[in-house]
């Protein structure tokens, strides 16, 4: 085998068994518990194939990207809750969690400020307007979530609006090349509405 | 999800308006709503589509309306509130001379009539230059209907390839000469031929759609306007190698990619295109959708068979391949998408013109053109085409979007992405071509072309670079780990002023540990921009350890703070 480490994750079910989990651990309100199982049991074992259900039909990123995109992280108690739901070992979850970008191991601000510092965003600019939005929030470096816990500062990889560049998204409302005077406003013009659609990790 | 079961006849009278990402960033989806609303207040049958990307970036968003008898009129940067005066002009006084969004009309079939002094699309000179194969589609019909996509031939490849034994498609392939669209650049019948060699008997077939390149959105143009050319291809794939599942797997912020590709991969399953007997011929392939979460590493293969199982995406040793031993140790073949629309299409056109199509004369390379350019999109060239002629011809030069930098004077162009590193104006003659741009040091690789002006400062550029692969080294392998790192602090000295000349050494010193000692090919490529930047814009270094940046871009950065 020369040194491949081993494909298989330990289990999996074949059948779906009910989840044996404190769900109350991690999502105290009953109807939300629903949907959390929902999202599991989808992720547990993907799309039928047509020979039947698969061992590798479970769908770690997709089980980790629709759960991120319930709670906007993966805080550690749910990282526990989704190895028992999936029968792993935490810390296969967690390497596969903790490895990706877009995916946060902490709560965030309500509202998200990003940046995209793709190339094309760079050559035309993004450096500045980060600097500028880093300034109106008071805070440093990406990841960072201002004083009041409002919103969430993060440089990005590209959003897919390299014509439009540099880029700034507000939650999900992109904005071509925005005027830097106007950056400021145009955040806290943001702050009044409610929370906004946060758009996929 | 549009139904194609309640498909209006062909003789409405069609609006599409373009829903690409970047369409939809410019504020197509407004312009769809306001155009909803006017086709409910008109008092006649009007059919409004929802179509891909034409490409056109630069005039998003893009809106074009198609009386019957008449050609189809494409209109650009079309803002939500003059959507029901365009219409309404359109429809009762269709005399579009002087009309400011108009950007030209397609090329009439023999049943409509053109309109007078409005420029062919194919006469612009955007397109003139392209010859448009994967893209012919795109922007034209609808991403969400297997009919649009069935009309314009679609399907009829599998169809053909299902008449033939796996080793005739693999041959065919072959003698076409397609090679590896992502980057490598490999023979893609080479692939197949090893995973169809292989004794296991169970085989997996992937398309590779993650596109972690800044600045390449090609596959994501093709993704979201065509979606159903690339599972087409799969499909083919998967007969050629005897697979019988299959993934596509893209990356969770396309989340357009994503919610077309699972309406098209649901209508194949509902018409029995992908399922356990295959328009009959008792072929068996499973298809899923899986994703990637801002991971640039996941587009090496052996990484995204990795995420695949749950594990964390750390490449493998190679060999053995994945042809050999990939997903769950079974042999899979990973292809890139455009390369799966490329053979969707060779299976479509007759075996004589095809089998020149993808090697020879008749090659097309999708590129996205992004940075300081005057008209950036997404374009579609021979093989061959000189990159002067793409930056300058169909891009438009150096430039921005209205920004009144025309002034400025084209710098160098970053070519497939970061592995490709910068090119400079001297060698703008070398032909969109993989082995041409390899000669030259570079890389055509995912076909990102970020044009730089003058205004920037390549050693900045470089030290962004290093940053962005020492952010996404896997961490797995130590000189890319830790020269990447590296590479950032000596470049960090640079930019300050702090730096000496002897650093100039050392600094190219670890560029070759990184290039010859690194894992995977994100390794291996990741000094190229600093190598390149050194090669071709030597003087900027120098200028930098003589303390001063010769565009003041670095100072200005500093002042921004980076963040």
């Amino acid at each position: 085998m020369s040194g491949k480490p081993s494909a298989s994750p330990r289990t999996y079910r074949a059948t779906l068994a009910p989840i044996p989990l404190p769900v109350q651990a991690v999502e105290p309100d009953p109807k939300r518990q629903g949907r959390l199982k929902k999202v599991i049991e989808r992720h547990l074992l993907a799309t039928p194939s047509p020979k039947g259900r698969t061992p590798e039909a479970v769908d770690m990123m997709g089980l980790l990207v629709a759960v991120h995109a319930l709670y906007g992280c993966l805080t550690r108690p749910m990282v526990e809750f989704l190895c028992r739901a999936t029968e792993l070992y935490t810390g296969q979850v967690y390497a596969a969690a903790s490895f990706y970008a877009d995916i946060y191991l902490d709560p965030k601000g309500r509202h998200y400020v990003k940046v995209c510092t793709g190339t094309a965003c760079h050559v035309k600019g993004a450096p500045r307007l980060a600097g500028t939005c880093a300034r109106a929030l008071g805070v440093k470096a990406t990841g960072d979530t201002d004083a009041d816990g409002e919103f969430t500062f993060f440089t990005t990889a590209c959003v897919g609006a390299c014509s439009l560049a540099p880029v700034l998204m507000l939650d999900s409302d992109i904005y071509g090349n925005p005027e830097l005077a106007a950056v400021p406003d145009l955040i806290a013009s943001h702050r009044q509405r409610g929370v906004g659609e946060k758009g996929q990790p | 999800m549009s139904d194609d079961a309640q498909r209006p006849p062909d003789n409405y009278p069609r609006i599409f308006v373009g829903t690409g990402s970047c369409g939809l960033a410019a504020g197509a989806a407004g312009v769809f709503d306001a155009a909803r609303q006017w086709v409910r207040e008109a008092s006649q049958d009007i059919h409004l589509v929802r179509t891909g990307c034409l490409g056109m970036c630069h005039r998003e968003p893009v809106l074009e309306i198609h009386l019957p008898g008449r050609s189809r009129v494409v209109y650009g940067e079309v803002r939500a509130e003059q959507v029901a005066d365009l219409l309404t002009r359109h429809f009762y006084q269709p005399e579009l001379e002087g009309v400011p969004q108009v950007v030209g009309q397609r090329a009439p079939d023999h049943e409509s009539r053109p309109y007078e002094n409005v420029p062919l699309l194919t006469e612009l000179a955007f397109f003139s230059g392209q010859r448009q194969r994967l893209l012919a589609r795109a922007g034209r019909i609808d991403p969400h209907s297997l009919v649009d996509y069935e009309t314009e031939g679609g399907y009829g490849g599998i169809r053909a390839a299902l008449g033939m034994k796996p080793q005739e498609v693999r041959d065919r392939v072959r003698r076409s000469g397609l090679s590896g669209r992502g980057g490598g650049g490999f023979l893609t019948a080479d692939k197949w031929e090893l995973a169809a060699s292989q004794p296991d008997g169970q085989r997996y077939v992937i398309a590779n759609g993650d596109e972690g390149d800044p600045g390449a959105f090609s596959d994501r143009t093709l993704l979201e306007s065509d979606p159903h050319a690339v599972i087409e291809g799969l499909m083919i794939a998967a007969w050629a190698t005897g697979a019988s599942r299959g993934f596509i797997y893209t990356r969770a912020a396309y989340a357009t990619v994503i919610h077309r590709l699972e309406v098209a991969l649901a209508f194949c399953v509902k018409r029995g295109y992908l399922g356990d007997n295959i328009f009959g011929s008792g072929f068996a392939l499973d298809i899923q959708l899986r994703k990637g979460s801002g991971s640039y590493i996941c587009g090496e293969e052996t990484a995204l068979i990795a995420t695949l199982e749950g594990r964390p995406p750390m490449p493998d040793e190679k060999p053995p391949r994945p042809a050999q031993r990939g997903f769950m140790g079974h042999p899979t073949v990973v292809n890139n998408v455009e390369t799966l629309a490329c053979v969707s299409h060779q299976f479509v056109t007759p075996p004589d013109s095809a089998d020149q199509a993808d090697g020879g004369a008749a090659a097309t390379k999708l590129l996205s053109l992004s940075g300081a350019i005057a008209r950036p999109g997404v374009v579609e060239v021979p093989l061959g085409t000189p990159l002067r002629q793409v930056i300058f011809d169909i891009g438009g030069g150096v430039g921005g979007n209205g920004n009144g930098d025309a002034a400025r004077k084209f710098k160098a162009v970053l070519v497939g992405g970061p592995d490709g590193g910068f090119l400079p104006a001297s060698l703008l003659d070398t032909p969109v071509d993989f082995a041409a741009l390899r000669a030259v040091g570079s890389t055509l690789g995912s076909g990102a072309l970020v044009v730089v002006d003058d205004t920037a400062c390549m050693v900045g550029l470089a030290r962004y670079f290093s940053r962005f692969e020492a952010d996404a080294s896997c961490g797995k392998c130590v000189p890319c780990r830790v020269g990447t790192t590296r590479l950032v602090e000596r470049l960090d000295r640079i930019v300050q002023g702090r730096a000496t000349r002897a650093e100039l050494t050392t600094l190219e010193h670890l560029c070759g540990v990184i290039r010859d000692g690194s894992l995977c090919g994100l390794g291996r490529a990741a000094p190229t921009p600093v190598t390149t930047a050194l090669t071709h814009f030597y003087a900027d270094f120098e200028a930098h350890i003589a303390g001063h940046c010769p565009t003041g871009a670095c100072d200005r950065e500093q002042t921004a703070g980076e963040a």
